[in-house]
């Protein structure tokens, strides 16, 4: 400890002064009473016939030297020098993924990186400053380069740990752009160390410190649920991993909907990775649920869902003059029983098929369900054809991160000739040679309706691996999943659903309660919280449909919970030397100090201890 | 009863014959040298029978029970309780600290003493009241109840003032009377144990002998606190002292002790010591803690 104001020194003369005050003989007061002799007796040692007297144990004495050492230390202002960042701009970024909800240091690492920051902001000088950031799968900046202290904290109190994994190359970015515009920047990142790799090399131009939160890796998790039905039979697959460094007992509860079917003691060695199979569920069972029954720092994949997927086959019907690979690629996939008729027989009472397929010929009304649309005939008023185009070779892809084009190379597609078609509004196109569309998909009064604007047998796509890969993903567009159940990870947070035109409201719950209920218009995305099991019922006038959405935390970049350093190559741990040291000065607590001291002193003079 | 006179003002009628009807009851109780109302411990000539004893020659024939030798021959004489009066004596100190404290301990022992004094002369004993200061200043003893305003008036006008050495006074006592009988001596007793020797000489003179201390509030619970000049009212000695918690504990501590030490002197002495604070009333006293000690009934 060191002193702003030594000078203050000088004032310690009040303290010989009190104890002179208290060595002067005092003022008497004269009472004369009966007798001395009980009192002579007592007080012989203050009898003494000097100007001073002995100096005696007095409380008040002590009071008065303790408040006038107590004034004499504010005065010269006291302060330890702190680690910290004064007179500068910190950039505090907490880890806001799932695995800070550890328990290893209690009452969880998310907590304990909260109270470090409140710290930090506690101990900040006037002058400082400091940016917030959140730490999730997108970061999330809570206060900019803020110098009020109340602001910060409430921010920090305001964070919530997410379900998703943290990613460090946004919030890289973030921080770079901060510490170019700022002279004395420093960063701290509270963190447990399991976040998505950076994938970048970033260059920043400001120290940067890793404060690592959590001490054990003591955590077994699920790490897949599935369960599908096999002739007549039902099979679950649960796999889990031991992801500690201690042998662990644990027992495997499975429970088909609500009722408890099995419970399996299992072993696990660490590091060990292990399949448990049950083949004896019932077949008519919707969900199941997995549950370990095991105490551990995480308890987040202690717990997982899976929906039984509904295994009826959707109704298709292929309106062509005959296509031998539309055929052949619809028919194999297994959720699908595809019907076949010529455009001649097609007829308008051909209403009960799921979704249609027309291959060079569109009806005058178009059916209910969805339509994927083939070489569209000339003159037809859907996609009106301006002309032919020929040779196409050097396919654009306009959205080439969509669904439909998921995993499918174009780069070796040939087509012969194709209608030159200008696009609708409702359709986006999806893939283009010299802008005129060739691949594209949207949505006409709640229809889904796709469009290849060429004959497949003019083109050399159907012999690409790519096809098979195109045809599965139009099915998984455009068969609707009114039936078929969903299961989430722990990244995502909404879901989408199919939702038929006639449905009036849909009703989503969890445990029971009501999280959710939508009318028209509905949302293209249904948000999900806390994992766990939803209840989606799609009201249709009295008809009620139910299906269910598993939200699971499963993870194993956030399962495997073990600390470690951050995974980024530049910084280094031990960079004590970016810290700065700050003087925190103590008068603020030496003056209540004081002021306790005198109010103790005031109660004992008036006491007449 | 005069009115005017300061016993008078406190002893109302009613309180005096409840005093008449309390008597002295001590276990050695001496006997007087006249007859009286008071049992004597002497067997004598009076109507209450006491015990047989054999005759022996010289024996008054007239006691001897012909009954006892009708049915024994054996000649036997009866024994009858001989009534005396008793000799009170009452001293009381009358040195200036008496007068100190709200209300005085002057003002309390007086009023014992003349309750005590009415007692013993409506008794038809001979009572003796002497105020002690270096030297005994007392009053003949006087018998009857006519001698209650001469008693009372003494009483009235005793000077409480200078310095008391109780064993200087006490021993004149040996003077006056050698006769057995009652001492009760009121004081504060707060002096150097300058009580012992006239005490023990009052034993050796035959007395069951009281000691009454009567303490004011002040001195038993001092309310003092800070840096005073205490000036004592008999020697107008001067002691400075810084008065605190500490300081008071130790003082009460002190009195404790000396009222200890009083009280073992008296328990080997045979003494019966009874302490008072003056603020108590003198009825409580009379009727309710001298009787509760076993000197009267």
């Amino acid at each position: 400890m060191s002193f702003l104001n030594p000078a203050a020194g000088w004032f310690a003369f009040i303290i010989p002064l009190i104890i002179l005050l208290y060595l002067l003989k005092p003022k008497y007061q004269e009472q004369t009473i009966s007798s001395t002799f009980l009192w002579e007796q007592l007080i012989k040692d203050i009898e003494a016939n000097r100007p001073w007297q002995r100096l005696k144990k007095n409380l008040l004495l002590f009071l008065q030297l303790l408040a006038a050492f107590l004034l004499l230390l504010a005065m010269s202002r006291p302060y330890i020098p702190v680690a910290g960042y004064n007179d500068s701009h910190v950039i505090a970024v907490l880890d806001c993924s799932s695995s800070m909800m550890a328990t290893d240091v209690a009452p969880s690492r998310f907590v304990v990186a909260q109270k470090q920051i409140e710290q930090l902001i506690n101990n900040m000088s006037y002058k400082d400053q400091m940016t917030l950031i959140a730490m999730g799968e997108e970061p999330q900046v809570l206060a900019a380069a803020s110098r009020n202290k109340k602001e910060l904290l409430r921010a920090v109190t305001s964070i919530k740990p997410g379900r998703e994994s943290a990613a460090l190359d946004p919030v890289l970015e973030i921080i770079s752009a901060l510490a170019q515009d700022s002279t004395n920047c420093s960063v701290i990142i509270y963190s447990d160390g399991r976040t998505q790799p950076a994938k970048h090399d970033v260059k920043l131009s400001c120290p940067l410190e890793f404060k690592k939160i959590g001490q054990e890796k003591d955590n077994i998790g699920i790490r897949t649920l599935a369960a599908r039905e096999s002739d007549n039979h039902m099979i679950v697959l649960a796999q889990m991993q031991n992801y500690g460094d201690k042998i662990a007992q644990v027992d495997v509860e499975l429970f088909a909907e609500d009722k408890i079917m099995d419970i399996r003691p299992t072993s696990l060695e660490p590091d060990e990775v292990k399949n448990l199979i049950w083949e004896d569920v019932p077949d008519n069972t919707k969900y199941i649920k997995i549950n370990l029954n095991h105490k551990d720092c995480y308890n987040l994949d202690n717990e997982a869902y899976a929906v039984v997927p509904n295994q009826d086959r959707q109704r298709i019907l292929l309106v062509s003059a005959g296509n031998i690979f539309l055929e052949k690629a619809w028919g194999i996939l297994p959720n699908v029983e595809l019907y076949k008729t010529s455009p001649d027989n097609y007829d308008k009472d051909l209403s009960e098929y799921t979704a249609y397929i027309f291959d060079g010929f569109i009806p005058g009304e178009l059916p209910h369900g969805n339509i994927l649309v083939v070489n569209p005939p000339a003159g037809n008023s859907l996609f009106p054809a301006n002309g032919v185009m020929k040779n196409i070779k050097e396919i654009n892809l306009a959205a080439s991160d969509d669904e439909l084009l998921k995993y499918v190379d174009t780069e070796n597609w040939q087509i012969l000739e194709s209608q030159q078609i200008e696009c609708p509004t409702w359709c986006n196109p999806l893939a283009k040679y010299q802008n005129n569309m060739l691949l594209g998909r949207g949505e006409l009064n709640g229809k889904k309706i796709a469009l290849l604007t060429f004959d497949l047998h003019k083109s050399n796509i159907p012999l690409q691996t790519s096809f098979p890969i195109l045809v599965n993903n139009l099915s998984n567009w455009l068969l609707p999943e009114s039936t078929s159940n969903i299961t989430l990870d722990a990244s995502e947070r909404t879901f989408t659903l199919d939702i038929p035109p006639q449905t009036g409201e849909v009703i989503v719950e969890k445990d029971g309660e009501v999280v959710g209920k939508y009318t028209h218009p509905f949302p293209a995305a249904f948000p999900v919280y806390d994992p766990g099991l939803y209840k989606i019922t799609r009201i249709a006038g009295t008809e009620q449909e139910v299906s269910y959405l598993a939200v699971n935390q499963i993870n194993a970049l956030e399962s495997n919970i073990a600390p470690v350093r951050l995974p980024l190559k530049y910084y280094a741990d031990n960079n004590s030397g970016n810290k700065k040291l700050y003087n925190y000065e103590l008068w603020k607590y030496l003056i209540w100090l004081l002021l306790l001291v005198l109010i103790i002193e005031w109660e004992v003079y008036r006491h007449g201890y | 009863m005069r009115k005017d006179n300061l016993m008078g003002i406190f002893y109302d009628q009613e309180f005096l014959t409840r005093l008449e009807r309390l008597t002295f009851t001590l276990r050695h109780i001496k006997a007087g040298k006249n007859s009286g109302n008071r049992r004597s411990p002497i067997k004598g000539h009076s109507v209450e029978f006491a015990d047989f004893r054999g005759y022996s020659r010289g024996d008054d024939m007239r006691y001897i029970d012909w009954n006892s030798y009708a049915r024994t021959e054996k000649l036997f004489v009866k024994l009858f309780l001989e009534e005396q009066d008793l000799l009170l004596n009452i001293f009381i100190d009358t040195s200036e600290s008496m007068k100190f404290g709200h209300p005085s301990k002057a003002e309390l022992a007086k009023q014992v003493a003349g309750a005590l004094a009415y007692m013993g002369l409506a008794s038809y004993d001979q009572v003796a009241v002497a105020g002690c200061s270096n030297h005994l200043n007392g009053l003949r003893p006087l018998r009857g109840k006519s001698a209650v305003n001469q008693v009372w008036h003494f009483i009235d006008n005793l000077n409480f003032s200078g310095i008391t050495n109780l064993d200087l006074s006490l021993c004149e006592f040996g003077r006056y009377s050698h006769h057995p009988g009652l001492s009760l001596v009121i004081s504060d007793f707060i002096s150097n144990n300058k009580f012992r020797e006239g005490t023990k000489y009052l034993r050796y003179l035959n007395q069951d002998v009281i000691l009454l201390q009567i303490l004011s509030p002040e001195e038993l619970k001092p309310e003092l606190r800070g840096d005073w000049r205490l000036l004592d009212s008999e020697t107008g000695e001067i002691l400075e002292v810084n008065i605190n918690t500490e300081i008071l504990k130790a003082y009460q501590r002190k009195l404790k002790n000396l009222n200890e030490e009083i009280r073992k002197f008296c328990l080997q002495q045979g003494i019966i010591f009874l302490s008072h604070c003056s603020d108590e009333s003198f009825e409580d006293i009379i009727l309710r803690s001298l009787p509760a000690a076993g000197i009267l009934e």
